[in-house]
């Protein structure tokens, strides 16, 4: 009991420099000024940890995720016209697509949640490989690639922000990286890469059954 | 040589076919192109309206995003609108399916979308003047398909009338907008007269009612 009344003593005295003394102030002005509007309790926020330092790099993050989603979607949709008519590659595109954007949607949801806000136009940290920038036209093999280096861009980049995170002392973005990114980064890109290694196998002979083939098997899988 | 060839392999992935033992490409078939009858006016602004409804998308992840602040704390309203963005993105893509359908989009899918994305307002005052927005964004992507059905159904100087897309647009399209502004315009009534007498308390109150799904 006595252990329990000190450590609410402290924890009242801690808070007190904080939101607690915002509270007081505003609760002893007079009511007419309380009315005024001018209510700010500026330290009343989720703030806390490495997020102020982290917030610009997690910006960065989900706004290069919104820009890989829609780089997919073009891939997906070049796939999707009838002269290339691939749809097992336009599938795999469009998931991941998908899953890029529900990455980024989840990314500024965790922003917030730890008191911080999003700026959409924070451009992405990692820099496109300036000859294949936003050509989207690609041939079967040459797409695989693209999807191979994006995504294993966006995983360093993954990695680069969790040794920040530990480098701002904040285990629980370090936590929420390794949880929501690095483990599915490393599934997806290993995916890619063994379909690359597999098209690249088959196309010595007869390219075009040899990428029929592996398109219906990439239907079949997704 | 083809020591070297795998070596200059192993550097980049796109590098997969500088070697000649590859067959990268496949030779395309002859279709005949009579089939594909949109004619350029329209399908020019078809493929416009993919960055409008990206743009919308965009618009609502950025109010989804303002709603969510640990200092806005509206979770049902950052839930409303962060839906919103996805179904933008889905008619953006159904935009897309239908221009495939039609032989559409076999060069310059690039063109589709431009890098980076413009930017967008990050602030709302309350959620009345996000809504308001959000009414006022809908009824200028409804005069954009409004613009497109006119211009698809008797383009300049061009006799052809695309009944089908038409339909589409105004079957799926307008039908969707039409009740959606519908739904909008309601939303701004309610929360607007709770907020005029009680402001914070009314807004708190809706946005718990928009959480649980019960408006
Ligand atoms: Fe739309």
């Amino acid at each position: 009991m006595f252990v329990l009344g000190v450590l609410y003593a402290v924890l009242i005295t801690t808070s007190a420099e904080f939101c607690y003394k915002d509270v007081e102030n505003v609760c002893s002005q007079k009511l007419t000024s309380v009315l005024s509007d001018d209510l700010t309790l500026s330290n009343c926020n989720a703030k806390y940890g490495g997020i102020d330092s982290m917030q610009i790099e997690l910006q960065a993050y989900a706004n290069g995720h919104i820009e890989t989603s829609f780089e997919f979607l073009l891939m997906s949709t070049h796939f999707g016209n009838y002269e290339s008519n691939r749809v097992g590659f336009k599938n795999l595109y469009r998931k991941l697509s998908d899953s890029a954007w529900e990455k980024s949607i989840d990314l500024i949801k965790y922003i917030t949640k730890r008191g911080g806000s999003m700026n959409f136009n924070q451009l992405p940290h990692f820099k496109k490989n300036e000859k294949d920038s936003h050509v989207l036209e690609l041939t079967e093999i040459h797409s695989l690639a693209k999807a191979l280096d994006s995504q294993k861009q966006l995983a360093a980049e993954g990695l680069r922000l969790h040794i920040q995170a530990k480098k701002y002392q904040d285990a629980a973005i370090a936590h929420y990286l390794e949880e929501k990114f690095l483990e599915s980064q490393s599934d997806v890109v290993r995916v890619l890469a063994g379909h690359t290694s597999d098209l690249k196998n088959m196309l010595d002979r007869d390219a075009s059954v040899a990428i029929f083939l592996f398109d219906e098997y990439l239907q079949k899988i997704l | 040589m083809k020591l070297f060839n795998v070596f200059v392999l192993a550097l980049s992935c796109i590098g997969i076919c500088s070697s000649d033992s590859f067959k990268c490409t496949t030779k395309p078939a002859k279709i005949p192109k009579e089939w594909r009858d949109m004619v350029v006016p329209c399908i020019k602004i078809l493929e416009a309206q993919v960055k409008v409804e990206i743009q919308a998308a965009m618009t609502y992840l950025a109010m989804g995003a303002h709603f969510a602040r640990d200092t806005v704390n509206r979770p049902g309203f950052s839930m409303f609108f962060i839906k919103s963005a996805n179904e933008e993105r889905m008619h953006a893509i159904k935009v897309i399916e239908y221009l495939l359908m039609r032989g559409q989009l076999t060069s310059d899918v690039s063109n589709l979308l431009k890098f980076p994305l413009p930017s967008i307002g990050t602030q709302w005052e309350n959620g009345v003047h996000a809504l308001t927005d959000a009414l006022q964004l809908e009824t200028q992507v409804t005069r954009n398909i409004r613009e497109i059905i006119e211009t698809c159904e008797t383009p300049k100087d061009i006799p052809f009338n695309d009944y089908h897309l038409v339909d589409y647009l105004t079957g799926e399209f307008l039908e969707e907008q039409y009740t959606g502004q519908r739904d909008l315009a309601g939303k701004i009534s309610t929360l607007g007269k709770m907020m005029e007498s009680h402001g914070p308390l009314g807004e708190f109150l809706y946005d718990k009612k928009l959480l649980n799904g019960e408006i």
